[in-house]
């Protein structure tokens, strides 16, 4: 697996993808993050192949009356990215968790 | 609303390297609408829109795509920033501030005094005045005789060339005007290195006495009252009602000392007749030989001038002592009065810049306290100093450019509102910009003050040991001394400059208020006044000029409302030194005594006196009697009597000009007040005053006394003007206040933009203490509740913090006293009838500054009494 910078943004991100969020606009409206943090994100993770992208059908599309969106999967690397990910954030909330009844 | 995010779009990804640009353009646009669908708000939109520009500059970053550590902090100090919007609001608009007005200011000096004239090679340019030390006129004209013998001989000058500006009138018919113009040798053009832009300037032949009149126009003038034609060159204009041939027309812009020549005729010089040497009127410029220097330029002329000395030996000869010749830079010339005036303000707004330094640093500072836990956080997560050092280093860098790019725009609106108030006799003015230079003094002030900035708090938040913040911080009761002294010292100094400033803008609105009290000698209120001329063409005879000014006074006197009329050659405050040489019958020169010699001679008509209620202070008014074909009579000022009778009476003495037999001796029979007549800071001089029908001229100046607003009989007195005879221009036309205005624009000008530096200094330094204090006050709350709860009554508390802070002050103030004490002899050649040490200022300004850090001690330590012990023991 290649080493990747698993950033908070970035762990959000492949998190959300795992959760089957697959376009630019859902992801941001998931993780709450910015425009200008989820596409540079994206764009990261295609160039280190833990995420493919593909425009969507033009039929469908045409179905939807919308234009095509730019749908992205996770590569097999980036699955196990997303399950790294996931175990991180997960710990952080147990870390708050604890923080929280402490009273801060 | 979507074609502009689409737009945008377009816009915005062409930043992107071509092989994506396609792609993510399609994929933001089927975003957009899908976030539309999503019902976003506009806001939302907005921010989406905006983090586009960022992907765009992630995505460039090619191979790197996250943000390398100066991107990362750039964004961190600017998130940082928006968390605290009132700190920032208050620390830019401080930045804001004093670099704007800095902006404003330097481009003014950087126009007016530093930027070389308009000329080409103006280095070489330099003006050549003569000197009379023993009857006081330094700076005066040239002669020219004195001019030819100048050209003739010194071998220093490439060339030499001389001027005059008066106003003449141009046009006729019904529609003429009255401009400034200038008489300027054949080889003025040549000296300054400016031919003109269509046409030919005059030749030496053209510039003889009797030659054809030739005029050479200003461009501006040709595109407002020829517009602009070309065919006009060659052709004949009437100037001063004589038909006159345009030569030529000069670039657009092109002017000498700021006066704002629009036309330039022939000096009508003969180097064949030298006889009028008493008669200086040329201001001189030379442009140095090549290779030849200022310094050679003065060897060579004191050289010269200590030999036409031994030749001739007349009292109006060059002479070393007597009469010597002074050479200065051209460029001193003409920015010398205001230079001094100009850099003491710019002096000022880089104090007012300090001060608001100083509050950004302080405010930093402060809020670099509140940031030690998360200084302690980051090391001990594992960043390095140096990355924090960097950290700090950015916030401050973005901070002031911040600042930079507020002071820019707030500058640009200064210079706009000063172009608009157009203070007069300010040279050059129009030629300001926000230029090249302007825009890197800013740069690197703001540079030189983010480096500051940024680095003091870095450096206090780094002395500590991350341990001992995390650990015990909270429980300290006040702050160390240190962390306390480094911000009581930039009070201390923002208190000394403000001070300073506040003493200084004391003197000024002194200055200013001494020259208001000033008495032009003539009773200005409700007097209109205008100017005009009369042509020798149609105006050629004294009995014509007598008639038509007879006639002139009784039409407006006629006007409902009117008081009285009359006229004079030049109006108060308006003349320019005179100087004429005369002789008194029966009266020896003493050897220490005053030579004989009058500063200004005015010709006015019989009821001018009476009209502007100039006090008659011995001996009679001018009469009726008093015409072509009576006794020669004049009236005199107060100072020529005390100059040249003193003790005894002046009335019944004899007087004439100088000098020769034709010349008729006039019989004084009034002594007059004196009267201000070259402007308000002049002392007034010897004067001697003619009845316009024993010596008629040509140039008046009208002067009205109404009963009600002057201004309201503007266009009737246009009317009379206008039946009379439409061919005369009404020039100038403005109540007596307003002229007498004129005469202090400059210092008003002044006065106003140091006044409102002070304003703006007090103001800053008034934040600043009160910032600080109120902070040292929120810190010693614990101590406050400890002492509250021990019994101590508020009065004591009060005392307490309240001492703290005066002391600060009390210090800046002793500061900025000695600091103003020192500092203040550079206005001395700026004021006007106050000293330098004036104590009504010195008491004045500390006294304010003193009652300003006095409120601003005052207001947090009221909140100190009001700590509640239990709540300031248990607060974190």
């Amino acid at each position: 697996m290649s080493p990747i910078r698993l950033t908070q943004a970035t762990a959000l991100v492949l998190v959300a993808l795992a959760r089957g969020h697959r376009h630019g606009f859902e992801i941001m409206e998931a993780t709450g993050l910015a425009s200008g943090t989820v596409y540079p994100v994206l764009h990261r993770l295609e160039e280190e192949r833990a995420v493919t992208s593909a425009w969507e059908d033009q039929d469908e599309a045409n179905q939807a009356g919308r234009p095509r969106r730019r749908v992205y999967a996770l590569t097999p690397s980036g699955q196990e990215h997303a399950a790294r990910a996931r175990r991180r954030l997960v710990g952080a909330r147990d870390l708050l968790g604890g923080l929280e009844e402490q009273g801060g | 609303m979507r074609t502009v995010y689409e737009r945008w779009i377009r816009w915005v990804s062409r930043g992107l390297p071509p092989d994506r640009r396609a792609r993510w353009r399609e994929e933001w646009r089927s975003d957009l609408q899908a976030l539309e669908a999503s019902g976003a708000g506009p806001g939302r939109i907005l921010g989406w829109a905006a983090g586009l520009a960022w992907t765009v500059l992630m995505i460039r970053r090619t191979g790197a795509t996250t943000m390398t550590g100066w991107m990362r902090d750039v964004r961190t100090a600017v998130r940082g920033f928006l968390r605290e919007p009132g700190f920032t609001a208050l620390a830019l608009v401080t930045l804001g501030l004093g670099i704007g007005v800095n902006t404003a200011m330097f481009s003014v000096v950087n126009g007016v005094v530093l930027r070389p004239l308009p000329y080409p090679e103006p280095d070489e340019l330099v003006s050549v005045a003569t000197e009379f030390p023993t009857m006081d006129f330094y700076d005066f004209w040239v002669s020219p005789p004195e001019y030819f013998e100048i050209r003739e001989q010194a071998r220093s000058f490439d060339e030499v060339g001389g001027y005059r500006a008066f106003p003449m009138t141009v046009g006729g018919g019904d529609r003429p005007e009255r401009v400034q113009a200038a008489i300027a040798t054949h080889t003025l053009f040549d000296v300054l290195g400016v031919p003109p832009a269509l046409g030919r300037s005059w030749t030496d032949q053209e510039s003889l006495p009797d030659a054809a009149p030739t005029a050479v126009l200003s461009w501006e003038l040709f595109q407002r009252s020829f517009g602009g034609d070309r065919s006009l060159v060659g052709r004949d204009v009437e100037v001063n009602g004589a038909s006159t041939r345009v030569l030529g027309v000069m670039p657009a812009g092109f002017d000498v000392e700021s006066q704002g020549i629009e036309l330039w005729i022939p000096a009508s010089l003969d180097p064949a007749n030298r006889q009028n040497r008493a008669s200086h009127y040329l201001e001189l410029v030379g442009r140095l030989e090549e290779g030849s220097t200022l310094a050679a330029a003065r060897t060579e002329l004191d050289r010269l001038v200590a030999r036409w000395d031994e030749e001739a030996g007349d009292r109006h000869s060059l002479s070393t002592s007597g009469h010597p010749l002074v050479v200065e830079p051209f460029h001193q010339e003409v920015v010398g009065e205001v230079r001094t005036a100009l850099l003491v303000l710019l002096g000022a707004v880089g104090f007012v810049l300090l001060i608001a330094c100083a509050n950004v640093a302080n405010l930093l500072l402060v809020r670099g306290e509140g940031r030690a836990r998360e200084v302690a956080i980051r090391s001990a997560l594992g960043a390095s100093r140096g990355r924090l050092l960097r950290l700090f280093l950015v916030e401050g860098l973005v901070l002031s450019v911040a600042g930079a790019l507020a002071g820019l725009g707030l500058g640009w609106l200064c210079l706009d509102v000063l172009r608009l108030v157009q203070p007069p006799d300010l040279p050059r003015l129009q030629e300001v910009g926000l230029d090249g230079w302007v825009l890197l003094a800013t740069t690197g002030v703001a540079a030189a003050v983010g480096v500051v900035f940024g680095l003091a708090p870095a450096r206090r938040a780094l002395d500590r040991d991350p341990a001992g913040t995390l650990g015990s911080e909270s429980l300290r009761t006040t702050d160390s001394a240190a962390r306390q002294g480094l911000r009581s010292t930039l009070v201390v100094a923002e208190v000394a400059l403000a001070l300073v400033l506040s003493v200084g803008a004391g003197l000024m609105l002194r200055s200013f208020d001494a020259l208001s009290g000033v008495d032009p000698g003539v009773r200005t209120e409700s007097v209109l006044t205008f100017e005009t001329y009369l042509p020798e063409t149609d105006y050629g005879t004294p009995e014509e000029i007598g008639a038509f000014v007879s006639s002139l006074t009784s039409e407006l006197e006629a006007l409902p409302g009117v008081v009285s009329a009359a006229a004079t050659d030049e109006l108060p405050t308006r003349q320019s030194l005179a100087a004429n040489d005369i002789e008194l019958e029966g009266v020896v020169r003493q050897p220490d005594g005053p030579p004989h010699n009058a500063d200004f001679f005015s010709v006015v008509t019989q009821d001018y006196v009476e009209t502007l209620e100039m006090p008659v202070l011995e001996g009679r008014d001018f009469q009726a009697a008093d015409d072509a074909s009576g006794r020669p009579v004049v009236l005199v000022n107060r100072a020529f009597a005390q100059a040249f009778f003193p003790g005894q009476s002046a009335v019944g003495r004899r007087v004439r000009a100088c000098c020769g037999d034709e010349e008729p001796w006039y019989e004084i029979v009034g002594v007059l007040e004196n009267v201000r007549q070259a402007g308000l800071h002049e002392d007034p001089g010897t004067e001697i005053y003619f009845h316009h029908l024993q010596a008629p001229q040509q140039q008046w100046g009208v002067v009205i006394r109404t009963r009600g607003e002057p201004d309201a009989l503007a266009a009737s007195a246009r009317r009379v003007m206008a039946e009379l005879d439409p061919g005369l221009p009404v020039a100038r036309l403005q109540s007596m206040d307003g002229v007498v205005g004129e005469a202090m624009a400059r210092d008003r000008f002044l006065t106003a933009l140091m006044a409102g530096f002070a304003g703006l200094a007090l103001l800053l330094a008034a934040v600043g203490t009160y910032g600080v204090m109120s902070y040292s006050v929120s810190r010693r709350s614990r101590e406050m509740g400890i002492r509250v709860a021990m019994g101590a009554p508020a009065s004591s508390v009060l005392r307490l913090v309240m001492l703290d802070g005066l002391r600060v002050a009390a210090i800046g103030l002793a500061l900025g006293l000695l600091g103003a004490w020192g500092l203040t002899g550079v206005l001395d050649s700026i004021l006007f009838g106050v000293d330098t040490r004036d104590p009504l200022s010195f008491l004045v300004g500390p006294t304010i500054m003193g009652a300003v850090a006095l409120l601003a001690c005052w207001v947090p330590a009221r909140r100190a009494t009001r700590v509640d012990p239990v709540e300031a023991l248990r607060a974190d």
